[in-house]
């Protein structure tokens, strides 16, 4: 196997940064006010009423998850689900063929250039997380409302494929002031992706999981913390944690016991 | 030289070739890829220099402390602020798209004359509107058969609100009401037992010991939501929240244990609860003398003993275990806060289920402690008081058929009313309705004309005190953005409405007013001031003057009463120590059982509920609903799958819903963690809103209704 082939396969686990998440799902309340802090800050565009879960664009969507009892003992857990930021083998990577996926190196970002995007959906199929979405409208805001946009980001058009990358605009904004304070190293503190910055409850928190003393580091490490699908052996950079066995349970299953209602 | 096929064919390959090597392919293809993604259709959006703001929530009476981020002028995202005193940096899915509401496309920019029966608007120049409503404004003055003039202030305690009871005032029986917020009418129980000083009471809900939820939307928008999520985070013991609803809301899924209860038996658990604590001797040990006093009552006595555990248990449908473990729990974690209801639209209780629950406040000690429900003072008031205010009302004290001419401001809690409700209080087929909207759908079914309003981040915006916060708090929401030039306040509104009924009527302008609020409070010299900016929080009395005050508040501020001096309630002046309280709460017990007592048949109990963090105006919040199951969409009715397999109903089919009030299209949802029996169809606050489908008792409350649910044949 080429040299190539090896880090795409290792993409971003030697990164100098290895920014990820740590989602408290006893603390989620599935209240959604993250999926709309990312539409804001993102530029997601509203889809057409015909529109349903499948078609529909939710960088960050929270999955209501049941214990699969029936009642009175029926009882439910909300999962936010985004992109896992896969840093090994990470599908969507290997199978692009427009590189249009890549993972970078100095954060182990998983980032997406819908720029460069064929449309041709082979990394949604690829994702085991059904973390991506694909544009099957153009991007069309009620009148006015355009002027709301975030200038940051770019609206994506109709045919390409979209999904989260950690708030990369704000991502480029700290490193511009890191740079305009004469340093070139960006730290997790210097930002907080939209989803962590709303989040009522505190359920989430945004760091970098090589450094130890972060939060996310010491919460990745908790006994009750674990990772969707992990025997796939992605690596994942989005870390899970419940107290609640059923719950735990649940990653290993790929929500397929999720609740319709 | 002859040239001759192979020199056309090696000339063709080189330019292939040449080309692919030369930049100009890829040049192109960079070219083609970026026009592709640049179609005209596609919005750039506009740039400028970010520059951060403030304001207040205004979308709802919590008042969030707000940061807005704009480019240049242009808000273009909310967030909270987390040194805020009350909303510690929350703000719920509708606050953050608070951005996009003037963007409505269903925004009006003129007055609107609707035909209600055709859902359409009526070609009338804003003129002959104003016309129209002075003259039916004049007849009231005039013709008794025309009826009373009423007004619905969907915020009371603002200066605007002074203006409406004024207008209220110049008319007989003219009526100022103030909508059934479920946080005030279950603490009106307490009204004047800390004494004048203190009329209203708030809730400590920070350091509560533990909190009894019957069905209060803790984690949905009850209440000022930032603060008890601010104690979830910070309390290592977790908040000991019970959660007694009959459907598994996000709160339930918050507590710390859920406690399915057939619709309606609330109260009756209640008392059930109260029962296992006297009986166990586990109340406030202060409270002896009390319930000797309760005990010399014999009604008291008497429902008390014919609710055992056992008995509460089979009507209530909770286990006899349950509820004496829920009995000890609360008494062993005082002060326990007791709530009932609360969302802003699922529907008010009746007093007597008010006065049920609170006896648990009462038992635990949890009035006027700290932690529990405690005394608050009112807000400074205007200095000098304007003159003529009609006083506040209840909807429930407004007979039925009496209100000829209705105003209705729908500024902030949309359709906190049902309409079914309204039209029940309207003079048939005479009455006039006028609803102050920034959209022509609001109460579309019911009025006559709509006149447009600024929208939040447009409008000026007084924010009193939120229901349950334990002191006086005062805000601005302050405009970001221009309205509409013909949407202008509802206090401009009633200046034109009074001149053009040629009313005896002194102008007034919200901006006079609440600088004489702000007077009032400099004034005061108590309590302190956060300042959104910089996060300091500084004495009310360090500010030079009411100016310097009315500059801090225009940037982003908010006032805090102080804690007033511990008071000791004076028990004797509750309804709980009047005997023929008891004699109704019995009465009530024995037809609540009647009710539940009745075979299931063909028929299940339909329960409207609210989704308010939802109730937005943006088309984002599709997000939520169509685009992900986390919300149920308008139309959705959520059954247990043992009702739907009694009804041979499926998953996503559709069906209609029947009581004697209507029917009702919706599409089939199975939930697992339903009480069996029972439908639960959320509140859309459109035309299909399933609380026009409940019965309406004599107290104008709507809630748990029989109803027949079939599967349409498509």
């Amino acid at each position: 196997m080429s040299d190539s082939m090896d880090q795409k396969k290792e993409s971003g686990r030697h990164a100098s940064h290895r920014f990820g998440m740590a989602v408290d799902l006893d603390r989620c309340n599935g209240c959604g006010a993250c999926m709309l802090a990312c539409s804001v800050e993102n530029n997601i565009a509203p889809v057409p009423e015909e529109a349903d879960d499948r078609k529909g664009i939710t960088w960050i969507r929270v999955y209501k998850a049941s214990n699969g009892a029936a009642f009175p003992e029926a009882r439910t857990v909300f999962v936010p689900v985004l992109c896992q930021q896969c840093g090994h083998e990470t599908p969507c990577v290997a199978v692009c063929p427009q590189q249009a996926v890549d993972v970078d190196p100095e954060t182990g970002i998983v980032g997406q250039m819908p720029e460069r995007c064929l449309g041709c959906r082979y990394c949604m199929a690829a994702c085991p997380y059904h973390a991506r979405y694909f544009n099957w409208w153009d991007p069309v805001w009620p009148k006015g409302l355009e002027k709301t946009l975030n200038p940051a980001v770019a609206p994506r058009m109709r045919g390409v494929v979209e999904k989260c990358n950690l708030c990369h605009a704000r991502l480029q904004a700290a490193q511009a002031k890191a740079a305009a304070e004469g340093s070139r190293d960006v730290k997790a503190d210097d930002y907080q992706p939209a989803c962590v910055e709303v989040c009522p409850t505190g359920a989430l928190t945004f760091g970098d999981l090589n450094d130890p003393a972060s939060g996310v580091s010491k919460l990745a490490r908790d006994q009750n913390s674990f990772r969707l699908l992990e025997r796939l052996g992605t690596d994942p950079k989005i870390y899970y944690r419940s107290k609640r066995s059923w719950v735990r349970e649940l990653a290993e299953q790929g929500l397929s016991s999720r609740s319709k209602s | 030289m002859k040239i001759d096929r192979r020199h056309v064919l090696k000339f063709l390959g080189g330019s292939a070739l040449g080309t692919a090597l030369s930049p100009l392919p890829w040049k192109v293809l960079d070219d083609v890829s970026i026009w592709t993604q640049n179609w005209s259709w596609i919005p750039v959006p506009p740039k400028g220099e970010t520059v951060i703001r403030h304001t207040t929530c205004a979308l709802c009476p919590a008042g969030c402390g707000v940061k807005v981020r704009c480019i240049g002028t242009q808000p273009v995202a909310l967030s909270g602020l987390p040194g805020h005193p009350t909303s510690h940096g929350f703000l719920c899915p509708g606050g953050l798209l608070g951005h996009h509401l003037p963007y409505d496309p269903r925004r009006i920019t003129q007055p609107v004359r609707l035909d209600s029966a055709a859902h359409q608007s009526v070609s009338r120049s804003p003129e002959q509107i104003l016309s129209d409503l002075g003259k039916a404004l004049a007849r009231l003055k005039t013709d008794a058969s025309a009826g009373r003039f009423a007004i619905i202030d969907s915020l009371p305690g603002r200066s605007t609100s002074l203006a409406y009871r004024q207008l209220a005032s110049q008319f007989p029986g003219g009526t100022y009401i103030v909508p059934a917020d479920g946080i005030k009418k279950s603490l009106c129980v307490f009204n004047g037992v800390f004494g004048a000083a203190y009329p209203e009471l708030g809730i400590d809900v920070e350091r509560a010991g533990s909190i009894l939820s019957f069905g209060a939307d803790l984690f949905e928008g009850w209440g000022t939501p930032g603060r008890l999520l601010r104690k979830q985070q910070e309390s290592d013991a977790g908040l000991r929240l019970t959660q007694i609803e009959p459907r598994y809301s996000n709160t339930a899924a918050m507590a710390e244990s859920w406690l399915p209860i057939w619709p309606g038996t609330e109260p009756i658990l209640a008392l059930g609860l109260a029962g296992v604590i006297i009986r166990e001797k586990a109340f406030n040990p202060g409270l002896s003398p009390a319930i000797d006093a309760l005990n010399q009552i014999s009604d008291f006595r008497d429902l008390l003993a014919a609710l055992p555990p056992e008995r509460t248990a089979e009507i209530c449908g909770i286990s006899a275990e349950a509820i004496s473990r829920t009995a000890q729990e609360i008494a062993a974690h005082p002060p326990c806060l007791a709530l009932l209801g609360g969302s802003y639209s699922g529907g008010p209780f009746g007093e007597d289920d008010y006065l049920s629950v609170n006896l648990l406040n009462l038992l635990t000690g949890a009035l006027g402690a700290e932690g529990g429900l405690v005394p608050r003072r009112a807000l400074p008031e205007i200095d000098p008081p304007v003159a003529n205010l009609a006083s506040p009302t209840d909807l429930a004290g407004v007979p039925d058929e009496s209100i000829g001419f209705l105003m209705i401001d729908g500024t902030v809690a949309r359709q906190s009313i049902p309409s079914a409700v309204l039209r029940r209080k309207l003079v048939r087929d005479k009455a006039v309705v006028v609803s102050f909207s920034s959209v022509a759908t609001e109460y579309a079914d019911l009025s006559h004309y709509v006149l447009p309003v600024p929208v939040y981040l447009e409008a000026f915006q007084e924010i009193p005190t939120a229901p349950d916060f334990p002191v006086a708090a005062f805000s601005f929401s302050v405009p970001l953005l221009s309205p509409p030039p013909a949407a202008t306040s509802p206090v401009e509104w009633v200046n034109r409405l009074a001149g053009s009924a040629r009313l005896d009527w002194a102008p007034l302008s919200t901006e006079a007013l609440a600088e004489a609020r702000i007077k009032a409070i400099s004034g005061c010299k108590r309590g302190s001031v956060y300042s959104y900016a910089d996060g300091a929080m500084k004495s009310n009395s360090d500010f030079a003057s009411a100016e310097e005050l009315g500059k801090a508040f225009r940037s982003g501020a908010s006032w805090l009463d102080s804690a007033p001096d511990p008071v000791k309630p004076e028990l004797t002046k509750l309804p709980y120590f009047q005997p023929e309280t008891w004699g109704r709460l019995k009465r009530q017990v024995n037809q609540r059982i009647e009710v539940r007592s009745k075979p299931a048949d063909e028929t299940v109990t339909l329960m409207p509920f609210a989704t308010a963090f939802v109730a937005t105006a943006s088309p984002l919040a599709g997000k939520l609903t169509r685009e992900s199951d986390l919300y149920p969409r308008a139309g959705d009715a959520l059954i247990s799958p043992s009702t739907a397999s009694r009804l041979a109903l499926q998953e996503g089919q559709r069906a209609e819903l029947e009581t004697g009030k209507g029917r009702l299209g919706v599409r089939i949802r199975l939930n697992e963690a339903a009480v069996p029996g029972t439908v639960f169809v959320p509140i859309s606050g459109s035309d299909a809103d399933p609380r026009n489908l409940c019965e309406i008792s004599e107290d104008s409350i709507w809630r748990a209704t029989p109803a027949k649910l079939r599967r349409l044949d498509v």
